[in-house]
């Protein structure tokens, strides 16, 4: 297919077809299947990839007929039944084998306890230095009395009570304001790492280490943290050593590079 | 013939090792992460179960391949239906739940011709270079097009749009071709 057409396919989807453009575009859709093939394609694709769930399609596909038949048989049912069974015995042994084990847990509390306190001051885990560096409070002040409540403030309301993905879709929608896109990506990538959808993260912080913005060291910070998140300690330290005197949080890093 | 990795086949056998990995790897991970998405423990254990029973009949019908590790592709499977169940929620709100009478069957279905997509698209998306990758992403993040021009170093935004652009009708071209995608939709 022609690019031209293929152009034409993307400005219908977006909606940016002049009245005239969509009434000659919607007439060679009626007439041509390839390109009703095509724009189903696009459609798809953007629906993938922007997180827009089409659930119902693909129902009478060959793959569909296979499945259904699989879920329609005995054997179905039986699996079923097996996966509850292992449920029960899997995820409430744990429980079971705890209560029945107090005195070998106390022995053990004792010994861990022990090994835990000489690690902790000798070498400590990055889940805690995560715990000790990482505050909210590092994060863009947005919400002001008075202003109008947008997607980025709402966003932020729902961060702050842990709704992380509820975040995430408010925090995805650009503010058309360059002051506040750097706060929405710091938002917006602290919410993916809550949501331990770390590489989504990482690059809403990438995003704002390229903006032109004197927030933008920030996203270096958020970054190493991140990666600290990850236990993935050498890249927390590569990415701290790139932060300067004047940077943000610069001090800080300096303390955490020595721990690490 | 049905080709899985040997962790599939070892959960499709029911091997009590692969299950304690599950319990002891994944589990924890799918608990937190929907209870901190407006989900209960109830709903964790479900939703768990309900991706066990999805991997095992994936594997049993068609076999599944992995690109990433058997942990980590496990819960992307929990993520995945938990975001469906989220979505059916929040359209229930909204009093569309016209169709929710549906059997369980059709459900189910529903959720493995999902997860099939998502690997077909995801796996497509791998296969392109790391700028397409990463321009696209960007892309479908609405990143505005003068950010793109600046973080990819593009001369002007048109530069960057034709970059996407060529980008697109790469992934689209492999989508088409790929024998997966008649089968699926």
């Amino acid at each position: 297919m022609e690019d031209k057409t293929l152009h034409k396919i993307e400005a219908y989807l977006a909606g940016n077809l002049s009245d005239q453009e969509l009434e000659v575009f919607e007439m060679e859709l009626r007439e041509s299947a390839e390109l009703q093939e095509q724009l189903t394609l696009s459609r798809r694709i953007n629906a993938h990839f922007n997180d827009e769930t089409i659930l119902a399609e693909g129902m009478e596909s060959p793959r569909a007929k296979e499945y259904m038949d699989f879920l329609e048989s005995a054997e179905a049912d039986a699996l079923k039944d097996q996966i509850a069974n292992d449920h029960k015995k899997f995820a409430v042994s744990d429980k079971k084998k705890n209560s029945k084990s107090y005195l070998l847990i106390a022995a053990s509390i004792v010994v861990l306890l022990t090994s835990a306190l000489f690690l902790l001051f000798q070498n400590p885990s990055s889940e805690k230095l995560y715990a000790q560096y990482y505050s909210d409070s590092d994060l863009p002040s947005v919400i002001n009395r008075g202003e109008e409540v947008g997607s980025l403030e709402k966003g932020v309301l729902s961060f702050q009570e842990s709704q992380f993905e509820e975040a995430i879709a408010f925090l995805k929608q650009p503010t058309n304001d360059e002051d506040k896109e750097v706060a929405r990506r710091l938002y917006l990538g602290m919410s993916y790492v809550e949501n331990q959808e770390y590489e989504r993260g990482i690059q809403e912080f990438d995003l704002v280490v390229s903006a032109n913005s004197i927030d933008a060291t920030r996203g270096l910070w958020f970054k190493a943290i991140t990666y600290l998140k990850m236990d993935n300690k050498s890249r927390a330290m590569e990415v701290l050593k790139m932060l300067e005197p004047g940077n943000f949080n610069f001090d800080k890093a300096q303390r955490l590079l020595e721990e690490l | 013939m049905i080709k899985n990795h040997p962790k599939f086949d070892a959960l499709v056998n029911g091997d009590p090792a692969i299950m304690k990995l599950l319990y002891t790897k994944v589990y924890p991970k799918v608990v937190r992460f929907v209870l901190n998405n407006k989900g209960s423990q109830e709903d964790a254990e479900e939703v768990f179960q309900d991706a066990l029973y999805q991997l095992i009949v994936r594997a049993k019908v068609k076999g599944i391949e992995l690109k990433s590790t058997f942990e980590g592709y496990c819960l992307v499977v929990c993520k995945n239906l938990w975001y469906q169940e989220l979505n059916k929620r929040k359209k229930e709100v909204r009093n569309e739940g016209v169709f929710e009478l549906k059997e369980n069957n059709t459900q189910e279905l529903t959720a493995l011709l999902y997860q099939d997509r998502w690997d077909l698209f995801e796996e497509i998306l791998q296969q392109l270079t790391e700028k397409c990758r990463q321009l696209l992403q960007a892309y479908f993040n609405k990143v505005p097009y003068h950010t793109i021009v600046k973080k990819f170093s593009y001369a002007t935004e048109n530069a960057a749009f034709q970059r996407v652009f060529k980008c697109k009708k790469q992934l689209a071209q492999r989508i088409q071709a790929d024998v997966r995608y008649r089968d699926l939709f």
